[in-house]
């Protein structure tokens, strides 16, 4: 996109109501300066990050307020992994608090950049020349910054593997199921996006799926200790190695590792009433002990603390997959099964709660 | 003869307080042309001037990505 596209606002804006305040109502600089460089002195291209009360927050107060909370704004679980994984030290945190802020805070989201234009981590730019969209579009913000994994997987974009039911049958976008509330937040810092209370469920439509009568067997056997994307899921993808810097321009980079295709089933480490299973599919993040060492040698002391390969929802959901077309296509199949052959040595402490041990991997069919 | 003398200053009187109308609506009319030129919006809504002006910032501008990012992020 040039550089032009991106700022150039649109008559039909200036009729709507968010046109009619003065930009410099949000904006700052100086409209009464011809020159165009003194006159963007001190311009603030995203009024709406990090505080939005001034501008959107007089109209929509009560959103601006939960939003805060927001792990699109807030990026907490961030912060919280890298918190536990730190070596205890002021000057160790102050170190690991300028990797963050160079290399993983800068996607965020805000108002702005869901309602108006691309997120800033794409390079920004106005979506529809400034006019505000109550919903985003998935393919210009959602997928912006969702797009290595979950818009591949989504859209099937990963070769050789269809796209989810979802998208390709129902044409149902990200907000089908993310809806506003889970987006904007609801006042709790959740440490975990697994963890908010309004995220989206399968069980929300699929609801005979989730109990012990359900008019299918396979599901009446299973609601309860694995999770839908255990057989509803295909291959995904993994992410390995992550190392950050600084270049010679002192311009912040990062380069990941392999990346590859493989469907993973790990043991639950946090089971919870809301997700009660056993077994769920995990994904390996792009992280590694060494990932800040530019910034302070030996940082992630703790790294072991919390599991490399993660909890997740792949987006590639088919009503029949490879796994679920008997009950021996996944008992017993030890492929399947995230186990100590598929971690590496130097990481099989941080995974031990995920990684399924030889005498966990189901074996039995029971019919009722 | 005295009376014409006084007629014709006071039609030189009329004549420059047209004349000065016109012009302070002339002034008028360029303020206003110079405040649009000047605001965000006549600026920010012209294609033709955002080219303009987004080629010499990509000629001002450092890179501000840096050329060492390599794989998926």
């Amino acid at each position: 996109m040039e550089l032009y596209e991106k700022i150039l606002v649109e008559d039909e804006f200036l009729e709507t109501d968010h046109g009619q305040i003065p930009c410099v109502d949000c904006h700052g600089g100086n409209p009464d300066d011809n020159n165009w460089e003194t006159a963007h002195k001190g311009i603030i291209k995203d009024p709406t990050f990090p505080d939005a009360s001034k501008t959107c927050g007089e109209c929509h107060e009560d959103i601006v307020k939960l939003g805060k909370s927001s792990l699109h704004v807030s990026l907490l679980p961030y912060r919280v992994i890298m918190g536990n994984r730190a070596t205890p030290g002021a000057s160790v945190k102050e170190a690991l608090d300028t990797a963050m802020e160079n290399h993983c805070m800068g996607c965020h989201s805000s108002c702005g950049q869901c309602h108006v234009s691309r997120p800033h981590s794409v390079d920004g730019g106005f979506v529809q020349g400034h006019n505000f969209m109550k919903t985003p579009p998935m393919a210009t913000n959602c997928t912006s910054c969702h797009g290595s994994r979950l818009e591949m997987e989504f859209t099937g974009k990963n070769p050789g593997i269809p796209g989810d039911v979802h998208f390709v049958k129902e044409n149902m976008r990200c907000v089908s199921c993310h809806k506003a509330d889970e987006m904007h937040g609801d006042g709790k810092e959740y440490q975990s996006m697994h963890d908010a209370a309004n995220g989206p469920k399968c069980v929300d439509c699929h609801q005979d799926a989730g109990k012990a009568t359900s008019k299918k067997e396979v599901h009446s056997l299973h609601y309860e200790t694995v999770s839908c994307t255990v057989c509803h899921s295909l291959q995904y993808k993994h992410c390995y190695g992550c190392h950050v810097g600084k270049d010679s321009k002192g311009l912040p980079y990062y380069q990941t590792e392999k990346t590859c295709m493989a469907f993973k089933i790990g043991l639950n480490p946090t089971v919870t009433k809301e997700r009660p299973y056993k077994f769920i599919t995990v994904r390996h993040v792009p992280t590694n002990p060494g990932i800040f060492d530019y910034y302070v040698k030996g940082g992630l002391e703790n790294f072991n603390r919390i599991p490399t390969w993660k909890p997740t929802t792949p987006h590639n959901i088919q009503l029949k997959t490879p796994q679920n077309k008997s009950c021996t296509k996944c008992h017993k199949k030890k492929e399947l099964f995230l186990t100590e052959e598929d971690v590496g040595a130097e990481e099989r402490e941080a995974n031990r709660p995920v990684m399924v041990p030889e005498s966990e991997i189901p074996t039995k069919t029971k019919k009722r | 003869m005295v009376w014409p003398k006084q007629k014709g200053f006071w039609y030189l009187w009329v004549l420059l307080l047209v004349f000065l109308g016109f012009f302070l609506l002339w002034i008028d009319a360029n303020t206003v042309q110079t405040q649009e030129e000047s605001s965000c919006v006549s600026c920010h809504t012209n294609s033709r001037e955002l080219i303009k002006l987004s080629q010499i910032i990509r000629k001002m501008r450092p890179p501000v990505k840096s050329e060492e990012i390599k794989g998926e992020g």
